[in-house]
């Protein structure tokens, strides 16, 4: 259940460390992002300057998200719950492609429904 | 169908289907919980084994374990022959040999010397009692098979 002013931490190597939710996509006062939603990201930290600078990311700066964990469960129909530790998200730039190349850590499986199959390319597994 | 049910890893209950959280750790690792009871506890980092009503704690105090506990058969010590130091294990083993040998040996004596003694008390004859006697004094008819001409059984 991410909304407006949580604060995500960045889990691919665009070189971004943290970031706020900003907006929610698709749905009209959708207050709620949960996995594999897309949300708007303003750029709270940044991890590599040089690296960021590169493709227009700076701190301050706004950009597209997935998220990629949630701490609050996902339920299933299979009526299994799931939850991470952490909020994470993965950075999207302005024409939805990837911002980084590879995403750390564990993704659910559940990202496969989505448009963006590049994630578990992107994903160690 | 027969629905697979996992153990908490908390309290080792067992969660039937719809019941339970599934938390995933930082590494990947997925940790089942069967109640919000043992997802706070997991939280707050306590210990199972700290707790008198989880599966942990019974294990280690030892508790509800005398239904299926059939007693172990008592295990017979078996001694082994081990080398020491300033003899290796052939010595020893030489030596009980001989230590052995000369027992029997001893205790076959005792017996021919008895034998003797007995047969020269009803022979009533007079003749020198040395174990490793000179057999000459023995008068023949007395000499029996096991005496050897130096004195000493059969060997």
């Amino acid at each position: 259940m991410i909304q407006k002013n949580t604060v995500l931490s960045v889990v691919d190597n665009s070189g971004v460390k943290r970031a706020r939710c900003i907006h929610v996509y698709h749905g009209y006062r959708k207050r709620y992002a949960k996995l594999g939603d897309l949300i708007l990201v303003s750029l709270l930290a940044v991890r590599r300057k040089e690296k960021t600078e590169k493709q227009d990311l700076k701190k301050g700066g706004v950009s597209k998200a997935i998220v990629l964990r949630t701490k609050s469960t996902k339920s299933f129909k299979s009526n299994n719950q799931l939850f991470f530790k952490e909020n994470s998200v993965a950075l999207l730039n302005s024409k939805s492609k990837f911002a980084g190349t590879r995403v750390f850590g564990v993704i659910p499986r559940l990202l496969r429904k989505t448009r963006f199959l590049r994630l578990l390319k992107m994903s160690g597994g | 169908m027969v629905v697979k049910t996992e153990l908490c890893a908390f309290s080792e209950y067992r969660i039937y289907p719809g019941h339970g959280q599934r938390f995933i750790r930082r590494d990947g690792q997925p940790v089942n919980l069967s109640t919000s009871k043992c997802k706070g506890l997991l939280n707050d980092r306590k210990k199972p084994a700290k707790l008198m009503w989880t599966q942990a704690w019974r294990r280690l105090h030892k508790k509800g374990k005398d239904e299926g506990v059939i007693r172990k058969k008592a295990r017979r010590i078996v001694k082994v022959a081990r080398a020491i130091v300033g003899a290796s294990l052939d010595d020893i083993q030489k030596k009980r040999a001989a230590a052995a040998k000369a027992q029997k040996v001893s205790s076959a004596e005792a017996a021919a010397l008895k034998e003797v003694k007995d047969r020269q008390k009803t022979a009533k004859a007079p003749v020198t009692k040395s174990p490793h006697g000179h057999m000459a004094s023995v008068p023949k008819h007395q000499k029996s098979a096991t005496f050897n001409a130096r004195g000493g059984s059969k060997r």
